[in-house]
């Protein structure tokens, strides 16, 4: 299943790029995906997204294909499904 | 959180604003509620300065300012209410003037301190909505939890490098900031990249979230994000919801209190 990843704010800074296309064997579901993805993308990428007991960190903004989702929100993947990843901002 | 239109327009106003009352749904009604109107701003950095500036421009009847510290001159390149003669001497000194220079017709109140546990409520009470300028997640939160409580509306306003984010919450209907960040975020520093015309075109677009809901005019981004990437000039609107279970405005929470 090809999925892409399209990164925001930080995280482009963090994982080196602004897009990665991913082809996950198994159908995984929007969580598993992120975890998966943000594993293979070095430690500070992980510890940006995911928390020390491996799960995503509730302060993230994911949408799917537009839609948003909550990190701890089951929602399925589908072929060629688009996940938008965003950090908080602020001002200054 | 719209008010009455009672307040009559000076000759000199009519004449300020003669070209924003020209807008078909605005006009001298929507003008005269603006006058009526007052909107915190927290703080006036690169996005409040510009906040304020097109809020004192379009004649917004009173504007409560907080804004700690003294200019600095890494300040000036996006803070556009600061000025090189200032660098070293209070912000708060510098906003005032140059929002007085401005318009004289409004009413400018100078906080020379962030947001804090000691003074949000006070300031909260004293406006009808709140604009978020702020570069700390912990002043954020604070704001976001007073909105709330006191029921008023806050634009929510972010910038990042040539990325920028807003939405505007209105308690009880929209998510809240909680919803949508219920962790300080590990990752967010204090300074970052960023270039004024950045943090000026975000700011730009929250002044017109504030005048669309003190007027009455247009669709607020009630419920909705705007997310913009200005290297790609890409703009995104997504639906954003709330979290059943947030902390601070989910129903289930006033039921686990009580």
């Amino acid at each position: 299943m090809k999925i892409q990843f399209i990164l925001r704010g930080q995280l482009k800074s963090l994982a080196q790029g602004a897009s990665f296309d991913c082809e996950f064997e198994e159908a995984y579901d929007v969580r598993q995906a992120i975890i998966q993805f943000a594993s293979k993308k070095g430690e500070s990428f992980r510890n940006a997204v995911l928390s020390v007991d491996n799960d995503i960190t509730p302060s993230i903004l994911i949408f799917c294909n537009g839609r948003q989702i909550y990190s701890d929100e089951f929602h399925p993947l589908e072929e060629g499904n688009e996940i938008l990843l965003m950090l908080p901002i602020a001002g200054g | 959180m719209m008010t009455k239109a009672s307040t009559e327009l000076s000759t000199e106003e009519k004449a300020q604003y003669e070209w924003q009352m020209w807008v078909d749904d605005f006009g001298e009604e929507g003008q005269k509620k603006l006058k009526e109107s007052s909107v915190l701003i927290s703080r006036c950095g690169g996005l409040g300065s510009l906040v304020a500036y097109e809020l004192a421009a379009a004649g917004v009847g009173k504007l409560l300012i907080a804004h700690g510290g003294d200019v600095k001159a890494s300040d000036l390149h996006r803070q556009l209410l600061m000025t090189h003669d200032w660098v070293g001497k209070p912000r708060i000194e510098s906003i005032v003037r140059r929002l007085g220079e401005l318009n004289p017709h409004i009413e400018l109140v100078g906080v020379g301190e962030n947001v804090n546990e000691e003074n949000v409520s006070g300031l909260v009470s004293q406006v009808d909505m709140i604009v978020d300028c702020a570069p700390l997640f912990e002043e954020r939160f604070l704001m976001n939890q007073e909105a709330v409580k006191q029921n008023k509306p806050m634009v929510e306003c972010a910038m990042y490098d040539l990325e920028a984010q807003i939405t505007t919450i209105v308690p009880g209907k929209t998510p809240c900031l909680n919803c949508l960040f219920p962790e300080k975020p590990a990752q967010w520093k204090r300074q970052f990249p960023v270039f004024g015309a950045v943090s000026g075109t975000v700011g730009c677009m929250a002044a017109m979230e504030a005048i669309k809901l003190l007027s009455g005019i247009g669709r607020p981004l009630c419920g909705r994000m705007v997310s913009m990437d200005l290297r790609e000039m890409i703009l995104n609107t997504f639906d954003i919801k709330r979290r059943e279970n947030c902390a601070v405005c989910s129903a289930k929470k006033t039921l686990k209190l009580n």
